[in-house]
């Protein structure tokens, strides 16, 4: 899992390369978490170039979705590939995660 | 070049022997050469020297007027002569020589006047003189030559003139044998070979010493590898103190080396020893799966007895699960004489913690279960169970239904699982359409849908996790839900439940090859076949 970050005014960008597995999953979550200790409330994570999402991946989007809320921040997720997209609505996650199209969209779904 | 191959072959000691070697005998050969030349030289200069010397010399071991005296062969009394001839012979002696004499010439005669030799009377006559007795008379200063002597072979020899009061001409010889000149050349041969080689002899021991002095640590160094290498690190190369002159490190190339090398070795130790430690934390991570993998079988049902409900359902459920256990569930009892439950699940993450979510969820389901006949209140209350409390947000997407085995009417929730695949008699494959809901156990107080599905005979109903549809091929594909549809409605119409189970396994394990397995691939396949109906 490829992870570059970019912090911006509106939130802290993540852009996520690879598979979000059993693997990947830990890698994004320290990631993630490290961001938040540092005080990056609000959260965007760019998908465009993630394939495959697991439950262990899942669980990770949960964890930091807790993480944020606890500090009043957000969390978001764009440019989710279509078997990504498929995976957050059947296991629910559309229902508790904001997804965009893309950036611009998520950066909007985060004010 | 072949002897340069050979010689870059050769060990270190052998390539420093070898060259002070070929010098040594070089070196030495041309010394023992050039000095026996210039000894020789010596030799014969040495030699001319002194006949010149007891040529010169003679004249004054006589009585002063010895040469006037000599005028006919009775004018020297004979114990005169041979008084002369014992000084002469002694001096001659002294000098080193073979014969000095005096002769005098008569009528193109010539007779010895004096003589070294004992043996030589007064006046004896010298009939066949020597070439340079002839060659001195042209002269008559000193002559110095190599002269073959009709009688007495060939000599080295000085002849000169010598003049009494009367102005009469002498002739002086000293002359010595050639071959006692050759002696003393050969003499000084041997003495030079003998030299020569005594010092090669010393060269080639101390070039031998010093390649080995030399090349010694290194040897050592390299016994030591051995040793190291045969004896698993264990060796200690500071024991060898040839390699530490001073237990230290010095300036010496071969014990920086050895220093280095000690440095290396502790540093492999230490690499070794972590290794280890890392082998043993992975056996122990392991032996966890493995107790995970066994916790997660003993909270499966044991086989579906097809006798039950009449033998109106047929019902084939297999887990397997991957080298790192997935935390896969599967359950389903009769609630009673006409219900039965079925559930299918996937607990997020792997191994030893999704192993025991699971063996809780399995426990909470069984119990909701007896105490609510509808799916998504037993979802409902597992979900706030789980919830409670759980930091780690380790979730499971559940699936659980309820038969009613004599109209075929499904009540089911769905838990944010995959959805199942229905194949209906006609052979039609489509995903069971329900609302979906959020997985259990993650965030409390969600609610779940109910949801119905009504079988018809021959219906067969596939519930799976993503172990099945996201088995990697070696090409990094997905087997996929399409492949799935396309593998349930290509299996014969009149398949059983455990048939159409082994049919999809066998798909996937064909479609994945050699590729580990990365994920549990479970499934639950239910035929609904009413009363009368063909069973198995």
């Amino acid at each position: 899992m490829e992870l570059t970050v970019d912090k911006q005014t509106q939130a802290t960008i993540v852009a996520a390369k690879g598979k979000l597995d059993a693997a990947g999953a830990p890698e994004l979550e320290t990631r993630c978490k490290a961001l938040i200790q540092e005080g990056a409330g609000r959260l965007l994570l760019d998908f465009a170039q993630v394939e495959y999402v697991s439950s262990a991946g899942l669980r990770s989007l949960l964890v930091l979705a807790k993480a944020v809320k606890s500090v009043g921040g957000g969390l978001a997720l764009c440019g989710l590939v279509p078997a990504v997209r498929d995976v957050m609505s059947i296991s629910g996650f559309d229902n508790i995660l904001p997804l965009a199209a893309d950036r611009a969209a998520a950066l909007e779904l985060l004010k | 070049m072949r002897l340069a191959n050979w010689y870059r072959r050769q060990p270190v000691r052998r390539k420093i022997f070898i060259p002070f070697f070929a010098i040594t005998l070089l070196s030495s050969t041309l010394f023992t050469i050039y000095g026996f030349i210039q000894n020789v030289k010596a030799i014969e200069n040495e030699i001319d020297k002194r006949l010149l010397i007891a040529a010169l010399t003679m004249p004054q071991l006589l009585p002063a007027d010895y040469f006037d005296r000599v005028q006919t062969p009775d004018s020297i009394p004979e114990a005169e002569h041979w008084t002369n001839t014992r000084r002469l012979d002694t001096f001659l002696r002294n000098v080193g020589g073979t014969y000095l004499y005096a002769l005098h010439k008569e009528s193109n005669r010539y007779y010895f006047v004096a003589s070294a030799a004992t043996d030589t009377v007064y006046w004896a006559e010298y009939t066949n003189p020597a070439p340079n007795v002839y060659e001195v008379q042209k002269t008559w200063e000193p002559n110095i030559s190599t002269t073959p002597d009709p009688d007495y072979g060939l000599l080295r020899s000085v002849v000169m003139g010598h003049k009494d009061s009367a102005g009469r001409r002498f002739i002086i010889g000293a002359d010595i044998h050639a071959y006692e000149v050759e002696a003393l050349k050969r003499r000084a041969f041997l003495n030079f070979f003998m030299m020569g080689f005594a010092s090669f002899l010393l060269a080639v021991v101390f070039s031998y010493v010093a390649s080995t002095a030399i090349t010694q640590p290194l040897t050592r160094l390299s016994t030591f590898t051995r040793r190291l290498v045969e004896g698993g690190f264990s060796a200690d190369i500071r024991l060898d103190a040839g390699l530490f002159p001073d237990g230290n490190r010095t300036l010496a190339e071969t014990a920086i080396l050895a220093f280095d090398f000690d440095q290396m070795q502790t540093n492999l130790a230490a690499h070794i020893e972590q290794l280890k430690l890392t082998q043993s934390a992975r056996e122990r991570a392991e032996s966890e799966l493995r107790i995970a993998g066994q916790i997660q079988e003993t909270f499966l049902p044991g086989p579906f007895a097809p006798a039950q409900f009449g033998g109106r359902v047929q019902l084939q459920a297999a887990m397997k699960t991957a080298k790192q256990a997935g935390g896969d569930l599967f359950d389903y009892f009769a609630l009673d004489d006409s219900h039965l439950l079925f559930a299918i699940g996937d607990v997020s993450g792997k191994g030893m913690p999704a192993a025991m979510f699971m063996s809780a969820a399995v426990v909470l389901l069984r119990s909701a279960a007896k105490l609510w006949r509808d799916p998504a209140e037993i979802l409902r209350r597992v979900n706030d169970d789980l919830a409670l409390r759980n930091e780690s947000c380790t979730f499971v997407t559940l699936f659980a239904g309820i038969l009613d085995v004599r109209t075929g009417e499904i009540v089911f929730a769905n838990g944010g699982h995959n959805l199942p695949r229905l194949r209906t008699a006609a052979g039609a494959v489509a995903p069971v359409p329900a609302k979906t809901n959020m997985v259990v156990g993650a965030l409390e107080g969600q609610t779940f849908s109910r949801e119905t599905l009504a079988l018809r005979p021959g219906d067969v109903l596939v519930l799976y996790t993503d172990g099945v549809t996201e088995a990697f091929n070696e090409a990094d594909r997905l087997y996929g839900e399409e492949r799935l549809d396309r593998c349930l409605g290509a299996l014969p119409a009149d398949a059983s439940a455990a048939e159409i189970l082994q049919g999809v396994v066998a798909d996937v394990a064909a479609f994945a090859g050699a590729r580990e397995q990365s994920d549990d691939i479970t499934m639950l396949v239910l035929r609904y076949a009413p009363a009368g109906a063909k069973t198995t």
